[in-house]
């Protein structure tokens, strides 16, 4: 009985929805200019993922708690404070204890202050919701982001560089598909990647 | 009028806070990021000396002081390897951010032994592949007197040019520069400190 009962809890449907059917990237199309700059790599995917993740719960998490106290007309300067606040602190942790990967994402971490998902979040769910529903749509919705990052970097990484998670996975010969590294490169397998998932997912397209 | 004052008092309260987390904050990293920093620079020196770089912080410092010898001319600074080789900090803007990397030169002072980065800010992949060994390798042995050129489209052959990065002509260009410019700064300063110690 657990898990019958467990997928209508609210927390449940919280998560599931920003990690599946609403997801950032494929559904509500949030957050995509880090999903085509970052995911030329695994370990680059993995890494921003990572710290998206915690920002999202972190200040969907505190402005759930503040959200009695946040004066409408100042909302979203409450988020951006509340949201540029942690991507410091994560960018400063990264610097101070993950140099090399902090060197690998160069400017990238630090823009995760212009992510749209975690203004999404924060104005549609943490606003109107208590701590524990909104940690559960933050960790939905940011790991939704991450493995869709980290699906597409596979491709690309095997792709344009010949190695996953800097393993060399392709047999000799092998011609590296520039391209693949390149913009272009992401927007083709992005398409892909969403016609895939949104084929899965039965996701119709928008009437217009 | 009272929503307003509540509004602006509440977004400085806010704004305290912040402040503070982050000044804590900083002020715990501060020095292990320092520490980082220099390791850093120490290591690609190192690196560029053809010498072998160990792990940890404090192996870095002690094999950094028993191998390389710092030396100033005025205001600026260079180093001395072993051999006999001469090595130099450089910074230049790159497309994004600014490129730092230390540079290693045989003791005739035209031959490069090596190119290394110490922090970039270039596209991942694309011109982010400035800093990686491939790429590097290809500037040892080159020569540049008078300047290092970086051409494209796989059509270098003279003994000072380099092939660029296929998509990442800026970053290739910006690293040209900055190799020319710290050349040309360590040629103008030395000269001046070799003089004095003529005289």
């Amino acid at each position: 009985m657990g898990l019958n009962k467990i997928r209508y809890t609210k927390s449940f449907r919280a998560f599931m929805s920003g990690f599946w059917k609403d997801n950032a990237i494929c559904s509500q199309m949030l957050g995509l200019c880090s999903a085509l700059a970052v995911t030329n790599k695994v370990e680059n995917a993995i890494a921003m993922g990572a710290g998206v993740v915690f920002v999202l719960i972190v200040s969907s998490f505190s402005i759930s708690l503040m959200r009695g106290l946040i004066p409408a007309r100042y909302r979203i300067i409450v988020y951006m404070i509340t949201i540029a606040t942690f991507v410091i602190i994560v960018d400063q942790y990264f610097k101070a204890y993950f140099p090399s990967i902090s060197k690998a994402l160069g400017p990238y971490l630090a823009l995760i202050i212009t992510n749209c998902i975690l203004m999404g979040r924060a104005e549609a769910y943490a606003m109107k919701n208590n701590p524990w529903h909104s940690i559960c749509d933050a960790l939905g919705s940011g790991l939704g982001y991450a493995y869709s990052l980290i699906i597409i970097a596979s491709f690309r990484e095997v792709l344009a560089f010949g190695t996953f998670l800097n393993f060399k996975v392709t047999p000799a010969g092998w011609e590296n598909l520039v391209v693949m590294a390149m913009a272009p490169g992401a927007f083709f397998l992005f398409a892909i990647y969403l016609w895939v998932f949104r084929t899965f997912s039965k996701l119709k397209p928008l009437e217009s | 009028m009272k929503e307003k004052i509540l509004g602006v008092v509440f977004i400085l309260v806010l704004g305290g806070l912040s402040a503070g987390l982050l000044s804590s904050v900083d002020n715990r990293l501060r020095g292990k990021i320092a520490e980082n920093k220099e390791v850093a620079i120490k290591s690609s020196i190192m690196a560029a000396a053809g010498l072998e770089v160990p792990q940890g912080v404090e192996e870095v410092k002690n094999a950094f002081t028993e191998n390389i010898v710092v030396k100033k001319a005025g205001e600026y600074s260079y180093y001395t390897g072993p051999g006999g080789i001469y090595l130099f900090e450089m910074k230049g803007p790159g497309l994004w951010g600014s490129i730092e990397g230390v540079l290693a030169l045989m003791p005739d002072l035209e031959t490069i032994k090596s190119v290394k980065i110490i922090s970039q800010e270039e596209t991942p992949g694309l011109g982010g592949r400035i800093g990686e060994e491939d790429f590097l390798k290809k500037f040892e042995g080159k020569s540049i007197a008078p300047r290092i050129n970086i051409v494209a489209m796989k059509k270098a052959v003279a003994s000072n040019e380099v092939d660029a990065i296929s998509g990442a002509t800026m970053s290739s260009k910006a690293l040209e520069n900055i190799i020319n410019a710290g050349a040309e700064a360590f040629r103008s300063n030395v000269n001046i400190e070799d003089e004095n110690d003529g005289s």
